[in-house]
């Protein structure tokens, strides 16, 4: 999953990739709804045996977690 | 190889795809199959968007219901997708343009959800010292000697040059007359 990338999820709305950050965890992808700014979340990308996939992240602390990540690479930009 | 139509086959694209008024900038700007009404479509929304945003139509700074950031990235009823039914839009400038101005938006109102405010991530890193301050008076006793390091470390001890430059020993001076202007105010409290 790349910046400038457009995916449709499970809830067939249509999300724009606004940032990758790679992690110990895995690659957080956070995603917007082209519709709805304010319709945001993040995903883990994992890569399994075969393919590479998106996953849902365990719980809110991780959520916290990676918004914070994203908060502070933007900062250092 | 070209065919009849003077097109390029498919591995050898090599001109910009034809979506008016919003082409794209290379041949690898589209990776996957894809319909191109469908990204056009998307476009459109994006340009809508954007229009709204400089309008002043939109606010600038969402509000985000953070419940609903946790039920929609937390893995209870996430479906694992492959990432290979991304796709991908490349140099596109609207979509760039929309994720750079969406960054910029949800930023502060991030922060201001999860309790940073404007405090700079790396000064949060260091929200300890704020709770030192003392709202309620202590008494100061007598000035406690600082004890010899305990018998039995097996670390070196340290250099003094490996800490202070010599250039520093101003610092000293600096320190012993704050220790002599503080030390009368002890004795009044003790």
């Amino acid at each position: 999953m790349i910046n400038n990338s457009i995916k449709q999820l499970e809830n067939n709305e249509t999300y724009a990739v606004i940032d990758t950050i790679p992690d110990d965890k895995g690659t957080y992808i956070y995603l917007t709804n082209i519709k709805d700014s304010e319709d945001l979340c993040v995903r883990k990308q994992v890569k399994n045996e075969a393919e590479t996939i998106l996953v849902g992240l365990d719980d809110k602390d991780e959520v916290d977690y990676a918004l914070h990540l994203l908060i502070q690479k933007n900062l250092e930009a | 190889m070209n065919n009849q139509n003077g097109i390029s086959e498919q591995n050898e694209v090599v001109t910009p795809v034809g979506v008016e008024n919003n082409s794209f900038q290379s041949s690898d700007a589209v990776t996957t199959p894809h319909d191109l009404s469908k990204i056009q479509e998307l476009v459109n929304q994006l340009e809508s968007k954007i229009q709204k945003i400089n309008n002043g139509d939109v606010e600038e700074k969402p509000s985000f219901n953070m419940e609903r950031v946790y039920q929609n990235s937390v893995q209870n009823g996430t479906m694992n997708q492959t990432v290979s039914g991304e796709m991908y839009v490349g140099k596109n400038p609207t979509l760039a343009k929309f994720v750079e101005e969406t960054r910029t938006a949800i930023l502060p109102a991030l922060k201001n959800q999860l309790g940073m405010g404007e405090v700079s991530f790396s000064d949060s890193k260091n929200q300890s010292i704020p709770s030192l301050e003392l709202t309620t008076p202590i008494s100061l006793g007598e000035p406690k000697e600082v004890s010899p390091a305990p018998v039995g470390i097996s670390s070196p001890p340290l250099k003094p040059e490996s800490i202070f430059d010599e250039d520093e020993v101003i610092g000293e001076e600096s320190v012993s007359q704050q220790a002599e202007s503080t030390y009368p105010e002890r004795s009044k409290v003790a």
